[in-house]
């Protein structure tokens, strides 16, 4: 039987021209499975007012609106939030909800303060989704800050926790925020009445209102959340919408 | 690595083929192993290409957030290389023009590759940022801002702190340690133990140091040396 005969180059050319067809295939198809989702880190979108103005306190009504959660991530969840970042931006006293996948998605008030790569939380009573809440985190004075939750319905000011840590700052620059676990986690999301606890213990209209520059990239580098962005409608309100889609949302 | 093989490999190949090929095939030969060597150079350059990209999500990646309602600090959020919404200022000089403590450079690190300060602030709110390059651990940001806290009150801080440890709902960790000098530091830890950071009070100035690849020891060593300095100084 004749067996085909090949030179030796021929043979490495053969085997090249394999080689590179394998890695270009892989090449190609690697992203897709690689970078996948980003689930951890977070995404997060920061709006603050001015960080010269002393904030003791931050507060506003936020829009608890269910969202998809991104079913590839072990983390599935979603929040917006009121807070008072020292500055230096290295801590963070916040109130706000926290939306968990589940047969509905659940809702909670939380609390949580931060302290450089250290963090602690605390929740309260479930809420419902397709309503307004309002959340304020505030110090009463002191190093230790309080988070509270307004439902509107005519009870007032729940608590959310008092066991906060010493946060070794009383005032620092109100932000508001945005955040999300995966990418295929939504974020739109409206925050309104803005405001402020001042030195005098009240609570002024945020001056002004801008996105934050140092807060809130994503782990993909993007300043603000993949796929949406910022719409400011005055110093106290503003949507986060989704790229394309209708803006203001809600 | 992949490069340096391939290349070796291609090298390799041509010396064999040169060596094996009768003169009569030669033009051929020569040309189809040209031709494997270009496409094996082609062949090392995507597989660095690739590996690059593999790595991109992780080289790109920006410290996440602070903040949440979720992860801490694997530090969310805010940017390593403009932490603090500054604006970079050519000197030291020219930073310590914004505050009223004097401003303390990282012994043996040279001078800061850069100096960024929060601008528009009085002086007791200004912040400090002093950035090095670390040939062991990369970027360094080392902060310098006044502070009004006591040594007392910033032993609450660190006991508060500490007492979360392992609690629900607390994620990464607090670690009291004490300087070299005598003085309480508070380094918190990532969950997974891949970032660490400092803190101090020395004198009126509360001094941080953090960076993207900060471990325990590295804070502990970087906060010791700054805060000797930190005492001739004075």
């Amino acid at each position: 039987m004749l067996q085909p005969h090949f030179s030796l180059p021929m043979r490495i050319l053969t085997v090249t021209v394999l080689l590179v067809g394998l890695i270009v295939i892989g090449n190609i198809v690697r992203p897709a499975v690689a970078h996948a989702d980003y689930c951890d880190p977070e995404d997060a979108l920061f709006i603050q007012q001015d960080k010269s103005v002393d904030a003791y306190g931050s507060e506003a009504n936020i829009y608890l609106r269910d969202r998809d959660l991104d079913q590839s991530c072990s983390d599935r969840a979603a929040w917006s939030m009121v807070n008072v970042i020292s500055r230096d931006y290295n801590n963070n006293a916040e109130a706000g909800y926290r939306e968990l996948d589940g047969s509905p998605h659940t809702f909670t008030a939380r609390v949580c303060w931060q302290m450089g790569n250290a963090q602690s939380c605390s929740y309260s009573a479930s809420l419902n989704a397709g309503n307004w809440y309002a959340f304020k985190v505030a110090s009463l004075g002191s190093n230790y800050f309080d988070g509270w939750y307004d439902s509107h319905d005519g009870t007032g000011w729940h608590l959310i926790s008092s066991a906060g840590p010493d946060m070794g700052y009383s005032n620092g620059i109100a932000m508001a925020e945005t955040g999300r676990h995966g990418e295929n986690t939504g974020a739109l999301d409206h925050h309104k009445g803005l405001t402020y606890k001042n030195a005098l213990g009240d609570w002024p209209d945020w001056a002004q209102q801008f996105k934050s520059t140092t807060y809130g990239r994503s782990p993909d580098g993007v300043n603000g959340i993949p796929g949406y962005n910022y719409d400011k409608i005055s110093n106290t309100e503003y949507e986060v919408c989704q790229n394309g889609g209708s803006c203001p949302w809600q | 690595m992949p490069e340096r093989w391939f290349l070796s490999m291609a090298v390799r190949t041509e010396l064999a083929a040169k060596a094996q090929s009768p003169d009569t095939s030669s033009s051929y030969a020569w040309s189809a192993s040209r031709v494997a060597i270009v496409m094996m150079t082609l062949a090392a350059c995507l597989l660095v290409g690739g590996i690059l990209t593999a790595c991109s999500p992780a080289l790109s990646a920006t410290r996440s957030s602070h903040s949440d309602g979720g992860a801490p600090a694997d530090a969310g959020g805010s940017s390593w290389q403009n932490p603090i919404d500054g604006v970079a200022v050519a000197s030291l000089p020219d930073a310590q023009q914004d505050v009223d403590f004097p401003l303390v450079t990282m012994p043996n690190m040279g001078s800061p590759s850069t100096i960024l300060v929060t601008p528009n602030e009085s002086a007791a709110d200004t912040v400090v940022v002093l950035q090095y390059q670390s040939s062991s651990s990369g970027l360094i940001n080392v902060y310098e801002e006044a502070t009004t806290m006591s040594s007392a009150e910033f032993q609450n801080v660190i006991n508060s702190w500490v007492a979360l440890n392992g609690q629900a709902n607390t994620t990464g960790s607090s670690t009291a340690v004490t300087l070299s000098n005598g003085l309480p530091g508070l380094i918190t830890t990532t969950s997974d133990g891949s970032n660490s950071d400092i803190r101090w009070i020395q004198g009126a100035v509360e001094y941080t140091i953090r960076g993207p690849s900060l471990t325990q020891q590295s804070c502990t060593t970087f906060a010791n040396s700054l805060a000797g300095a930190v005492s001739a100084a004075g």
